[in-house]
């Protein structure tokens, strides 16, 4: 555990390095995040503020739940960014150098470069957060608890998703937007997931767990989830995060080196 | 369009058609956008009959209709040409009798016939299926000025990623900006929202920009419920981007020809 936490370390002084190398590229990025977590808010707050609430929840709530969002899709972003690159180092063969080395090659894959823009990102969003929490009066420390329990579950859940991705990309390699559909699917979960009709919202709460992962933990924290929902929703994780495990050793057995 | 770029359009359609998973994920992804913004503004509407103006027929046919728009305007091989210059396979088209722009507008036909075919396909699927209220605009008029407003859109879309794609003459990586001009363009252009929703002085400091032209005017346009004035000075504004835009894309290319240096083995 301390050599990888080691290794990762490295790779994030290495990463960090690389962005801080192009200060220009590192503020375009930086802007262009806190640009589009703006516009949201923004068309949030002047939507809200009109129709006084967006599926039964008020400005304060609608927003915690785009907050609570955010945490889960930065800290994910944050920690597999490597996964957008990983594509290229099938397609180049460059992965047969992930596969010999003394770290596990999921690792590589997921873990190899950490955004320093997210995590730049998450300090005001960790603070937004907390201040909401204030403002919708939560100060009972085991909601609090079980809200940070399932952004827990959230977040394996986006860890598996990402599993998943890095596995299809070794069993296929013609596919360059596996990722980018991944965010767009979980980019349901910007707001409430009431909003969305049936079937489309049991699509999203079972099937494509965006619900459990984006709604749940502010559900929770409203007091509006029931114990055995958060039971499911941990459970839920656990078996997807086995089964993400399970489908990348099956795409590892399929793997044959490619390029020259 | 002469028998050379002919054949880059009938490639690049094709080419369209070999990744067909690739360009099925991608479709599915516009889906999933659209069906964000269309539940968003159905759920608004439930509890409302009208809200900025706007009554639920009205907006999600503005939803609707706005996907098509991006479909269309904003399908774009341009934003290729940054990895061109930075690979040096720009080479390519300084040493073969083929111009650069004509080129990648070529790509730029056949990609987004490409996706019209298969957006009008999706729509029609999600009509069936969700059964939105939707206005059908019979005005042949208004269905000029929308077809006219989304023509010149396309225009002024591929002059603007062309832009920003050629910035890679100057930095090592021009996805940068882009990434701001999308993120941009997801809050001003009107795909995530209609832009007079927004407050009237915000409102009017927006429509001098490129960003409203490219998804909210045209389908405003559609709706059929602008005044005359307004659309005359959209138009006014529209053309004058568009002509900015071509000028800026042949004075970037140019210097930035100028400037570029090949090497390699």
């Amino acid at each position: 555990m301390k050599k990888y936490f080691l290794v990762w370390l490295k790779f994030a002084i290495l990463g960090f390095q690389t962005q801080l190398a192009l200060p220009s590229a590192l503020f375009i990025f930086l802007l262009g995040k806190l640009l589009r977590f703006s516009v949201f808010t923004f068309f949030i707050i002047i939507l809200v503020d009109k129709t006084k609430a967006l599926a039964g929840y008020n400005l304060d709530q609608t927003i915690f739940f785009f907050l609570s969002f955010n945490l889960i899709d930065t800290v994910s972003q944050l920690l597999f960014r490597e996964v957008y690159r990983f594509r290229q180092a099938v397609v180049l063969g460059n992965f047969d150098f992930y596969l010999i080395k003394p770290i596990h090659p999921l690792f590589r894959a997921l873990m190899g470069g950490p955004d320093l823009i997210d995590f730049i990102t998450l300090i005001p969003l960790v603070l937004a957060t907390i201040v909401f929490m204030n403002r919708l009066e939560i100060n009972n420390l085991l909601s609090i608890m079980i809200y940070i329990l399932l952004l827990i579950s959230g977040f394996i859940i986006a860890l598996a998703f990402h599993i998943l991705v890095l596995a299809l990309a070794v069993i296929t390699t013609e596919i360059d937007h596996a990722i980018m559909m991944y965010r767009d699917v979980v980019g349901m979960g910007r707001f409430p997931i009431d909003i969305y009709r049936e079937p489309l919202r049991g699509f999203l709460t079972f099937i494509i767990p965006v619900g459990i992962m984006m709604s749940f933990p502010t559900k929770a924290i409203l007091g509006l989830l029931s114990w055995q929902a958060i039971v499911y929703a941990l459970i839920f994780s656990l078996i997807m995060l086995y089964l993400s495990f399970k489908v990348w050793d099956y795409s590892l057995k399929q793997y044959s080196s490619a390029s020259s | 369009m002469s028998s050379k770029y002919w054949a880059v359009f009938k490639i690049s359609w094709e080419n369209g058609l070999v990744y067909r998973l690739n360009f099925t994920l991608w479709r599915v992804r516009s889906v999933l956008q659209l069906l964000l913004v269309y539940f968003i503004w159905w759920t608004v509407f439930q509890t409302q009959d009208q809200i900025f103006n706007y009554t639920k027929v009205s907006i999600l046919t503005y939803v609707m209709v706005a996907s098509l728009i991006r479909a269309i305007i904003l399908s774009s091989r341009a934003v290729d040409v940054s990895a061109q210059i930075n690979d040096g396979s720009i080479v390519n088209f300084l040493v073969k009798p083929l111009g650069f722009i004509k080129y990648y507008f070529a790509r730029d036909l056949a990609d987004k016939l490409l996706n019209i075919s298969f957006v009008i396909f999706e729509i029609i699927l999600l009509v069936i299926i969700l059964k939105p209220p939707l206005l059908i605009q019979q005005n042949f008029e208004i269905l000029l000025f929308f077809t006219l407003a989304t023509i010149l859109g396309l225009f002024l879309y591929f002059a603007m990623a062309f832009c920003i794609g050629m910035l890679a003459f100057w930095v090592e990586n021009a996805w940068g900006p882009l990434f701001l001009v999308t993120i941009i363009l997801e809050g001003f252009g009107g795909g995530l929202f209609p832009i007079d929703i927004l407050p009237k002085n915000i409102y009017d400091y927006v429509m001098l920009t490129p960003f409203p032209y490219l998804i909210y005017f045209p389908a405003k346009l559609y709706l059929g419920n602008l005044p005359t004035m307004e659309i005359f000075k959209g138009f006014i504004i529209l053309i004058s981007w568009v002509f900015i835009g071509w000028y800026l894309m042949m004075a970037i290319l140019q210097q930035g020809l100028k400037r570029y240096t090949a090497f390699g083995y």
